[in-house]
């Protein structure tokens, strides 16, 4: 896990030796109170090899890893609902509007 | 009965004389009688449903003031049940119409004489094994229900409609929270315009399905209102959901399904969750560590603000400090600590 946010994250010596057209920028909107992950920032941004990366690999990258993250509940890319078991080969396109939701409501 | 009080919905065509008669003779169960609970009654009586019948646990006090629309000042002072204050209002409002107020949890040994009678169940609760009770019992009695909940800006709902093609509420839900790893409206608080617009679309859909309109939803409406988000989300049904593709009732099914509270030392509860799932104390700390001071090691949390105190294990055992009874410790659980 740790190798791969260090392969995709742009505060890394990697990012220096990529040139920017290798690199896409993807941004996760931050859906109610999967915000609460984020300090309350409505979106996080990241820079990312344009090799394939999948909803998976994603999520560790912004830090939802499985283990962790047991509040998060779905991927939305593109309006199509990604759960964890199907982000694990849901390969993330430049220019996808992705959502991050949680996994509760309360009432 | 003065049926001049529907005219305005008798004129709209998406109702008509057919659609408020169909409302009279219907019979609605809303469990829970909070923020989103107290908007849904208030719709239902307005528009005229015949019976209701109103389940809550809890008692009105002034934190509720802020979202809660039917309870007023009086009914903080005197301490009332929740599900007592919102009929004297409902009948005050219409008093045509039957209510029924059951001052009581819900719980796998009494939630199928609750919704195996009525024509529709809505969720106004705020927590995931009441849902989660509730979506077995009304697959297991193929009784149409309203998913509906809402946390700090943002809320979600979704009729969970009982047909082949349709998905229940665990089709949509993969995987189960975990007890301790997510926010409540204690921890992270929740705005009086999430919760009503939430219920006002729970109102809505209750409407359409009471009246056969061919207008209900089937998809998850996601809403955040201070990042101005609205999705609408297409759910599959699962072939493989454990509820309602192979009819296990995990939760209906077992006998002490809900949490368990017993006296401990003078005006101390036990809260004890029978499922003995694991807390993750850090994850817990995390989370409270902004409504109230906390301490945790690896073995204990204690956690104290103005309205309460408690310590809980890892287990998932708590106790509360100078609490009124088992069912306040049992509601501070779900709030703080989360079912
Ligand atoms: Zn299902």
């Amino acid at each position: 896990m740790e190798s791969q946010q260090r392969q995709h994250t742009q505060n890394t010596s990697d990012y220096d030796e990529k040139k920017e057209e290798d690199l896409m920028t993807l941004k996760i909107i931050m859906v109610g109170s999967m915000k609460n992950a984020f300090g309350w920032k409505p979106s996080v941004t990241v820079d990312v090899d344009k090799d394939e990366i999948t909803g998976e690999d994603l999520l560790s990258l912004i830090g939802l890893d499985r283990d962790e993250a047991k509040m998060f509940g779905f991927l939305l890319v593109n309006g199509t609902k990604v759960n964890r078991e199907a982000a694990v080969d849901f390969i993330i396109k430049e220019g996808d509007t992705i959502k991050a939701f949680p996994k509760t409501f309360g009432g | 009965m003065n049926i001049d009080r529907y005219k305005k919905q008798i004129i709209f065509y998406g109702i008509g004389e057919a659609g408020q008669q169909k409302l009279l003779k219907s019979r609605v169960t809303i469990i829970g009688m909070g923020a989103l609970g107290s908007v849904i009654a208030n719709g239902l009586a307005r528009a005229g449903v015949g019976y209701l019948r109103l389940i809550d646990r809890d008692y009105v006090d002034w934190s509720n003031l802020q979202r809660q629309v039917l309870f007023t000042e009086e009914d903080a002072k005197e301490n009332l049940p929740k599900v007592i204050a919102t009929k004297n209002h409902l009948t005050e409002i219409n008093s045509e119409i039957e209510i029924e107020a059951i001052s009581s949890d819900v719980n796998s040994s009494n939630i199928e004489g609750f919704i195996q009678d009525v024509d529709l169940v809505v969720d106004g609760t705020d927590n995931f094994e009441i849902r989660g009770l509730i979506n077995e019992a009304c697959d297991k009695h193929q009784v149409k229900w309203i998913y509906g909940g809402a946390l700090a800006s943002g809320g979600a709902t979704m009729n969970i409609l009982q047909g082949e093609e349709t998905p229940c509420f665990r089709c949509f839900m993969d995987e189960l929270p975990e007890e301790g790893t997510y926010d409540t409206c204690s921890t992270v608080g929740v705005t009086n315009a999430i919760t009503g617009i939430i219920a006002s679309f729970e109102v809505s859909e209750a409407i359409k399905i009471l009246t056969d309109s061919d207008a209900v939803s089937t998809q998850y409406l996601a809403i955040d209102t201070y990042d101005n988000l609205i999705d609408y989300i297409d759910v599959e049904k699962n072939p493989n959901c454990p509820v309602c593709g192979q009819k296990q009732y995990t939760q209906l099914d077992s006998p002490a399904g809900s949490l368990s509270t017993s006296l401990c030392g003078t005006d101390s509860w036990q809260v004890a969750s029978a499922a003995n799932k694991k807390i993750n104390l850090k994850l817990l700390a995390a989370r409270l560590e902004n409504v109230g001071d906390v301490n945790y090691t690896k073995f204990i949390l204690s956690f104290k603000n103005e309205e309460v105190s408690f310590k809980i294990f890892p287990d998932g055992r708590a106790i509360f400090e100078n609490v009124r009874d088992g069912i306040a410790a049992k509601t501070a659980y779900a709030e703080y600590i989360g079912l």
